[in-house]
């Protein structure tokens, strides 16, 4: 019988209690045997748990924007490919039309787009902050 | 198995206290074989939550072939597995190298606190300088009192690779053991 055969029949005979023996290698064995069998270090963290439910909780959230997203994303797709679609079939083509007209107003224009942005900062320098965000 | 299916069924359908309960039965299974592999208590709990949030991610995927305590065992093993591989841990932590026995038993650790501890707290501290699957299969073995055929399911080892380590790592320990008993005599 080789040594590692030995060994073996060795390690079988501690691990089931039969080892008799008063040599070296079943002392070793048996101390081997006995400090396999404890558990390694544990200590449960009572948070343990909830911090898994939280973060199960926050993947849920971020997998439901992310739907939510795709939804968007889905729909703008739909909105524009149907857009292109109906231009196509009704031969659309895109012109000023009605806001040629305008060309010829344009100092008018221009003076409401500076009225309304005047107005505008007046607001903001005669309001109050807190009215503002009101 | 009645048990883990209703269970399941429960954490299937959106039972929160269902799944807790699985963590409280599981949590030891999953702090072994993390502990064991790595080292640092901060990646440790973060690995241990990563395995639940697996197990709760795909528990729909379960399919009974093995009992629900290897499967949970599984992923944590290839959590682990991967972590030490994403910190690039050499392959010969993984299984014994070219000379590792002869390194192993003559290698005599002096630092003073390491001399002044009891045989068992050697042995211990000897098992943690064994290979990660040698450390691995002991675990499950001993302390988890899993069989060669669910240790093989684990870490996808055939069962005579399982015996063989773990009568391997079992040896190495003992002949360190020797070295022990014989400066105690």
């Amino acid at each position: 019988m080789s040594s590692e055969e030995n060994d073996n029949q060795l390690q079988e005979q501690v691990e089931q209690g039969s080892h008799r023996g008063l040599d070296i290698d079943g002392k070793a064995y048996e101390v081997v045997f006995r400090v396999l069998k404890k558990e390694p270090e544990f200590v449960s963290i009572p948070s343990f748990t909830n911090k898994i439910i939280a973060r199960i909780h926050e993947a849920k959230a971020r997998k439901a924007l992310r739907k939510d997203f795709l939804w968007l994303g889905l729909g703008l797709f739909s909105f524009v490919v149907a857009t292109l679609f109906v231009m196509v079939q009704t031969n659309f083509k895109i012109s000023p039309g009605a806001f040629t007209f305008i060309s010829s107003y344009s100092t008018l224009l221009w003076f409401g787009l500076l009225l309304i942005a005047g107005l505008l900062w007046i607001e903001r320098q005669i309001l109050p902050k807190n009215q503002k965000q009101v | 198995m009645t048990e883990d299916k209703a269970l399941i069924s429960k954490i299937i359908g959106g039972d929160m206290e269902a799944f807790r309960q699985l963590i409280k039965q599981h949590e030891r299974l999953v702090a072994h074989m993390i502990g064991r592999i790595v080292k640092n208590e901060e990646d440790r709990e973060e690995l241990c939550q990563d395995v639940f949030l697996k197990v709760h991610e795909k528990l729909r995927r379960f399919n009974y072939e093995s009992k629900l305590s290897t499967w949970i065992a599984t992923i944590a093993y290839r959590q682990a597995i991967n972590y030490i591989r994403k910190k690039r841990i050499v392959p010969s932590e993984l299984s014994e190298s070219e000379g590792f026995k002869d390194r192993f038993i003559a290698t005599e650790n002096l630092e003073e606190d390491y001399v002044n501890k009891d045989l068992d707290e050697k042995v211990l501290s000897c098992i943690d300088q064994l290979p990660i699957h040698y450390k691995n299969v002991l675990t499950l073995y001993h302390v988890d009192n899993m069989s060669y055929a669910e240790i093989g399911v684990i870490t996808e080892m055939p069962e005579g690779t399982v015996k063989n380590y773990l009568f391997r790592a079992r040896h190495l320990l003992k002949e360190k053991v020797k070295k022990y008993l014989g400066s105690e005599l």
